[in-house]
């Protein structure tokens, strides 16, 4: 079947509609919780063809990939004596070094596309029967947050250590791309944007003090055309990726559980490197 | 002549079954809903509070051992619709949440953690890289028994959009 639809390559439009903003890490529970507002981009894309064609198997969506990941939190007790401990869930074995595609829980990582329930307005088909141009328009949303334990106990010790310093760094690239009914993509515009958290914590009562370096968000300007930047690119659209950024990172919560290999203990206050795994 | 009559006779006769069949599947559907909605010897009570995605839960019957994963659902073109939202029966937040049941003795009263409206971590702290919001519209809550078998639905609730949630406010 000669497919003669196609996607204008330049009448087509990405726009930010929401900046994120870093709040201020909270304690939720047990927790120290950090989170952000959302990131809001809209967006459009050109399907051209003759009269007769069909639109139909085609779609305009939102892919999003998370190239970097800084995730590590540091944990001391009240004296010295009573041990530290750091925790990478950033670094391989609790994640693997490399990007990750990002699919909201609900989407099935192998659609590719960030959201695929219509409901949310991130995808939109391509109708039969209408005249062409036909314009898509879609919008995207994202809101990453991440969590870290307040308390854990120092196995050497046996004293429980308390959150002391965490940094957390998400690097994303969102795409405003069309998929044709031979489910080959096309990326027609992108942007990148990141949230970055850096805080102590003082006692009593986990007291945040950000460190303003490492924390606050940006988003670029939109770019046209494929991405090609390495860091990402081979699991925008792969059949092979088989876990969102959601499961990849859930599973790196193992990195806190005692004998864990990305946890680091120590008999005194310690100054850990962070760049171990 | 009679081949015909006896043609078109069949496929007025096949039109009307079929049209029985999709209002009586219809009738059927929302008569459901509805009477979930409305019983009034429900056994427990969901009682939405002052902030959307708020609610209290109350067992007017015996003891009763509920799931803990509680579904949020949205009405989309007029059908209720389960959503993924990470939703639970706690008043706490721990670090590393199981699945399972909790035993409302009679008369009992709770009240979970509010949910925001977001898919992911609406509700305790999560690992969330994507995320969605689900607002705005028209939601419930919905309980079901430990072994899955019964479900208690709330009353719906409107969440609203994004700006005028309680996500939008700066910490």
């Amino acid at each position: 079947m000669p497919v003669t639809v196609s996607p204008h390559p330049s009448d087509c439009e990405l726009r930010v509609t929401a900046r994120p903003i870093v709040n201020t890490p909270v304690i939720d529970g047990a927790n120290m919780r950090f989170t952000s507002t959302q990131i809001g981009l809209s967006g459009f894309a050109t399907l051209l063809g003759s009269p007769g064609d069909s639109a139909m198997g085609f779609n305009v969506g939102f892919i999003q990939a998370q190239y970097v990941e800084t995730n590590w939190c540091s944990y001391r007790a009240a004296a010295s004596a009573d041990g530290s401990i750091l925790v990478q869930r950033g670094r391989a074995p609790a994640r693997s070094q490399r990007a990750c595609r990002d699919c909201v829980d609900g989407t099935s990582v192998t659609s590719i596309f960030y959201n695929t329930n219509v409901a949310f307005g991130e995808i939109a088909p391509g109708n039969r029967g209408q005249p062409f141009p036909q314009v898509l328009r879609v919008r995207h949303f994202d809101q990453p947050a991440e969590t870290c334990p307040l308390r854990l106990r120092n196995t050497l010790t046996g004293q429980m250590n308390l959150l002391h310093e965490a940094q957390l760094e998400f690097l994303f690239c969102a795409l405003l791309s069309v998929k044709d009914p031979f489910a080959r993509f096309r990326h027609l515009m992108g942007v990148y944007w990141n949230t970055r958290w850096q805080y102590t914590f003082q006692q009593p009562g986990f007291r945040p003090i950000i460190n303003p370096a490492g924390t606050g968000s940006t988003v670029g300007t939109p770019f046209r055309g494929d991405p090609s930047d390495l860091r990402f690119a081979s699991v925008l659209t792969s059949p092979a990726e088989t876990k969102s950024c959601n499961d990849i990172f859930r599973a790196a919560a193992g990195a806190f559980n005692p004998g864990s290999p990305n946890r680091h203990e120590s008999r005194v206050w310690t100054d850990f490197s962070v760049t171990v795994p | 002549m009679d081949r015909l009559q006896r043609y078109r006779s069949l496929t007025i006769a096949c039109t009307l079954l079929a049209i029985i069949a999709v209002f009586s599947a219809s009738c059927s559907k929302l008569s459901s809903q509805a009477a979930k909605r409305e019983d009034p010897n429900e056994t427990i009570l969901l009682r939405n509070l002052d902030t959307p995605g708020a609610f209290e839960l109350e067992n007017r019957g015996p003891a009763i051992a509920l799931y803990s994963e509680v579904v949020v659902q949205r009405l989309e073109n007029g059908i209720w619709q389960d959503e993924v939202a990470n939703v639970t029966l706690t008043d706490f937040c721990v670090w590393d949440p199981k699945p399972g049941c909790q035993t409302f003795e009679h008369s009992a009263k709770f009240r979970p953690v509010p949910w925001t409206g977001l898919v992911c971590g609406g509700q305790c702290g999560m690992t969330c890289r994507a995320n969605a919001y689900l607002g705005p519209g028209q939601c419930r809550f919905v309980v079901t028994t430990c072994d899955r078998k019964r479900r208690f639905y709330g009353p719906t609730f409107t969440l609203p959009d994004y700006e005028h949630s309680v996500l939008n406010k700066k910490r």
